[in-house]
């Protein structure tokens, strides 16, 4: 006989149990990596998760640009076997296949290349790791605060650490110190502080920059200038903001350069019309890795310019 | 007599309108001097001031009269022509027909097109737009003319299959997503006065020539053989007054993206002040969908500056309590028709 | 007044899907007469009726509107010399009783021009006619079917037309609301209107029309006097059912349906 009730008690039982048995994987631990004695290398990820490596890694494979070029410059980009689609320098990273895009990496053929470790930064999705975790692969996730000390104590020393060459990773730094400290000395020599302009994107797409809480921003100061977005928190921006700020100077990333110039309303700005618009290359400033001292560099030089 | 009261007075207070709206932005210019810079007196004031008043804020305003107005008047035509009281211009295909050409100019041409004119994405948005409308109506058959809900379906099931390639072309190219996004929201920030002059030779045009045919919307309402009884000839007609909405809309949604609300609100609310005649809503829709979107525009750029909302957050935000508030009518009885 | 509103000459007709044949029919219809179309069920009375209002064009033949062929009469003419009631009404959202008839207008008036005195003039005299000045604001959707239905004739008599085409225009109204309509418009065709309207109930046929057409399997069988076409023998054969025909005290025939045995 029907009844109601009784067909809807069931239907509750097996929801219930159909959502018992989807949840229960979360309670059981994945056996991990735990208690090898004498392991070599320990140290702690950016999420505080304890990464143990027995000996150094021999093969990596990264999960972001920034660890890409860190590894190459420290002379291992030999050991490495697989890298993400945005890993574009140095030119050598080229002939390492890709695993994927950066929030998109291909878990399988990971997996499949046996890593010692798997390196991410920024940008890495939870769902990754997790996946990653679960196949057994070791994964540390670096990134630094967001200035010159984040990168050498977030990314370049760990990644040194784990390719057990401490070393390469001191020389590395020393050498990214000296960059700095030259292109310091410049700016002190800086006779104005320009008003400058930092153009993430513009157009129909709206108005972006680097506010006031970012470490570009941060980074156009140190270098002498001064961010005419340094108000603002974030990056949003307005075209009359830009115009209202009458920067000295405005730095464009290379491809938007001869499309600034000419669209309409961008190209009555005071710095298009007096030349002073300089191409850089956002990488090199964006990304926690070695070029980060040249990228400085590169913005003092163009600050330089218009002094 | 009211009536007419209400035709009279959309002119100045769409000028009002625009005026307050240059009067805002994320630079707070004074009034005085604003008023200054307009009649030519403006020495001693800064150049930027001027350049931001002349090349920013009034294109921009005025392509929101220009895009809020046409898409009033189409959602007019559409509701009067397919007798559906929820019926707005984007339904035969329209946005979804742009959406789709701004999605593949932006994946294909990723470097911001703000070039003379529409620039690529526009471009692309409006080709888009007249490609799959004209497809919608072919898809439709000979029924196209006949019955309004064979439109209707045809522009629904077109609709669907812009979408569904929408969504593969942002699955390969996730990068772009947060731009594909942000354009089919609907925005204003691109408007310079290449595209005011642009759309003033389209929606104009268009909007007059649906305004002339304001009666004939009204006969066409009241059934295609009730037409035809009174010496319409409807299957013409419903063409033209269709091909001059399409049209008009097209060239508002490549400027501005799919700016939702519009249409469907704006005849309702005019309707409620002053009566259903086909002939005076087409202009006073229009007026209305210019003040309104002014506004709108106004509120996006200023409520979180030097950041924007896009446009078409704000219009569904005012939208959707508006038309809950008709739908229930004036003792919460439910009528949608005034 | 032409003489002849309506001549049909040698018309047919046939859809586009399906083995439908229409025709040949031949026939005219005089001014100042009140014509009853009746016939069963797709025998092809709204075809009639969409042919000479122009909604469907014929495929041979010629159809003349008050003396000329249809195709030599614009549209506008021809919503100036002949309103059409169709079967299935839409109604318009938001639109006023009196606005809707004010549309009837819109042959004379065109699309720019506004309605002047005359026109209001006219529409209100309607508007009086069918006892509809207690509904003048309301809006049509409103309205009960009996209602609408009156609005509609106002409108299609504000056309001012010579010839008047209904499709069964008793539909969904009761005894007194239709019997209203039709004495309506056997005043308007004695005033020299030419009327043909669809009527299902032979009954009214007899009352008051002057003329019928009896329609039947696309063709027009016959034509004449409401009480010569209208024979018992004849109907029983067409719509298959017995008919008995029994006098009044005016003398009027009515036809009743034996009660079930």
């Amino acid at each position: 006989m029907f009844s109601y009730r009784k067909s809807f008690s069931l239907l509750l039982v097996v929801f219930l149990l159909t959502t018992l048995i989807a949840v229960l994987p979360v309670f059981a631990r994945g056996s991990d990596d735990t208690g090898f004695q004498g392991a070599v290398i320990t140290l702690k990820d950016h999420f505080d998760r304890e990464i143990t490596l027995e000996s150094a890694a021999m093969t990596l494979v990264s999960l972001s640009p920034g660890i890409t070029e860190t590894v190459f410059a420290l002379g291992y980009g030999n050991r490495l076997l697989g890298r993400t689609d945005y890993c574009d320098y140095p030119p050598e990273a080229a002939s390492v296949p890709s695993v994927g895009s950066l929030t998109e990496p291909d878990i399988e053929t990971i997996v499949a290349m046996n890593p010692d470790i798997v390196i991410a930064s920024t940008h890495f999705p939870k769902e990754a790791m997790d996946r990653l975790v679960a196949a057994g692969e070791n994964v540390a996730v670096l990134m630094g605060q967001d200035s010159f000390q984040g990168a050498y104590d977030g990314v370049i020393r760990p990644v040194a650490l784990i390719l057990g060459d401490i070393d390469a990773g001191e020389v590395l730094i020393a050498s990214m110190e000296a960059t700095v400290d030259k292109a310091l000395a410049v700016v002190a020599g800086f006779s104005r502080t320009p008003s400058v302009y930092y153009v993430v994107g513009f157009g129909e797409g709206g108005d972006w920059t680097a506010g006031g809480d970012t470490f570009i921003s941060e980074m156009i100061d140190t270098a002498g200038g001064k961010n005419i977005a340094e108000d603002i928190s974030g990056w949003s921006f307005s075209l009359e903001a830009i115009v209202d700020g009458d920067p000295d100077l405005i730095l464009l990333p290379g491809w938007a350069e001869p499309i600034f110039k000419t669209a309409p309303v961008y190209s009555d700005l005071r710095a298009v019309k007096e030349g002073h618009t300089i191409a850089i290359d956002e990488n090199a400033i964006v990304r926690q890795g070695p070029r980060l001292a040249e990228g400085f560099a590169g913005l003092v030089e163009a600050i330089g310019s218009v002094n | 007599m009211t009536e007419r009261k209400i035709s009279i007075a959309g002119i100045p207070v769409l000028a009002a309108v625009i005026l307050l709206a240059v009067s805002y932005g994320s630079v707070r210019i004074p009034l005085p001097d604003i008023i200054s810079i307009l009649i030519g007196h403006g020495e001693g004031l800064p150049e930027t001031w001027k350049l931001i008043l002349w090349k920013i804020r009034i294109p921009r305003t005025l392509a929101a009269a220009l895009v809020g107005g046409v898409l009033a008047t189409g959602g007019v035509s559409t509701q009067g022509l397919f007798r559906n009281p929820l019926s707005e211009p984007y339904l035969l295909g329209i946005s979804s027909g742009a959406a789709l050409g701004a999605t593949i100019a932006i994946v294909a041409a990723p470097s911001f097109g703000s070039g003379a004119g529409l620039g690529v994405i526009g471009t692309a948005a409006f080709l888009g737009a007249m490609i799959v409308t004209f497809t919608v109506f072919i898809a439709a058959g000979k029924g196209a003319f006949k019955l309004p809900s064979t439109l209707l379906l045809s522009g629904i099931a077109i609709a669907f299959l812009c979408q569904a390639v929408i969504w593969l072309i942002m699955t390969y190219n996730r990068d772009q997503v947060e731009r594909i996004t942000f354009w089919t929201l609907g925005s204003l920030s691109s408007a310079g006065w290449s595209k005011v002059i642009w759309l003033t030779a389209i929606t104009i045009p268009s909007t007059i020539v649906l305004a002339s045919m304001g009666r004939v919307i009204d006969v066409l309402s009241t059934g295609y053989d009730s037409a035809h009884g009174l010496g319409v000839r409807p299957q013409r007609s419903a063409a033209v007054i269709l091909a001059f909405t399409a049209l008009g809309t097209a060239a508002a949604v490549a400027v501005s993206g799919s700016i939702g609300f519009i249409g469907l609100m704006v005849p309702h609310a005019v309707r409620l002040l002053g009566g259903p005649s086909h002939r005076k809503l087409v202009i006073r829709s229009w007026f209305g969908g210019a003040i309104l979107l002014v506004l709108a525009d106004l509120t996006a750029r200023t409520i979180n500056p030097p950041g924007e909302i896009p446009v078409g957050i704000v219009t569904a935000l005012l939208g959707a309590p508006f038309l809950l508030i008709l739908a229930r009518g004036k003792k919460g009885e439910g009528r949608l028709d005034g | 007044m032409v003489k002849n509103a309506v001549a049909l000459k040698q018309v047919t007709w046939r859809p586009l899907h399906g083995s439908f044949e229409f025709g040949p029919v031949s026939v005219v219809a005089e001014s100042g007469k009140f014509i009853a179309l009746v016939g069963p069920n797709g025998a092809g009375k709204s075809t009639l009726l969409n042919l000479v209002s122009g909604i469907l064009s014929s495929r041979e033949g010629e159809i003349e509107i008050s003396g000329k062929p249809m195709k030599e009469r614009s549209s506008r003419e021809r919503g100036r010399l002949m309103a059409f009631l169709s079967q299935d009404p839409e109604r318009p959202f938001g639109f006023p009783v009196s606005e809707y008839i004010g549309l009837g207008r819109f042959p004379h008036v065109g699309p720019f021009r506004n309605l002047g005195k005359k026109d209001r003039s006219i529409v209100d005299a309607e508007i009086n006619a069918w006892g509809l000045s207690s509904l003048r604001n309301r809006s049509v959707t409103g309205l009960s079917g009996g209602e609408f239905q009156r609005v509609r004739l106002a409108r299609a008599l504000a056309q001012e037309p010579r010839i008047l085409l209904l499709d069964e225009p008793g539909n969904h109204l009761d005894l007194s609301s239709r019997t209203g309509i039709l004495n309506r418009l056997k005043q308007e065709a004695q005033s020299g209107r030419c009327v043909i309207a669809v009527l299902h109930d032979v009954n009214d046929a007899l009352l008051y029309a002057d003329q019928v057409w009896l329609v039947a399997e696309g063709r027009l069988l016959h034509t004449g006097t409401p009480i010569d076409v209208l024979e018992p023998v004849r109907l029983a054969e067409i719509y298959g059912v017995e008919l008995v025909p029994f006098n009044s005290q005016d003398g009027l025939m009515m036809l009743g349906v034996p009660s079930c045995q």
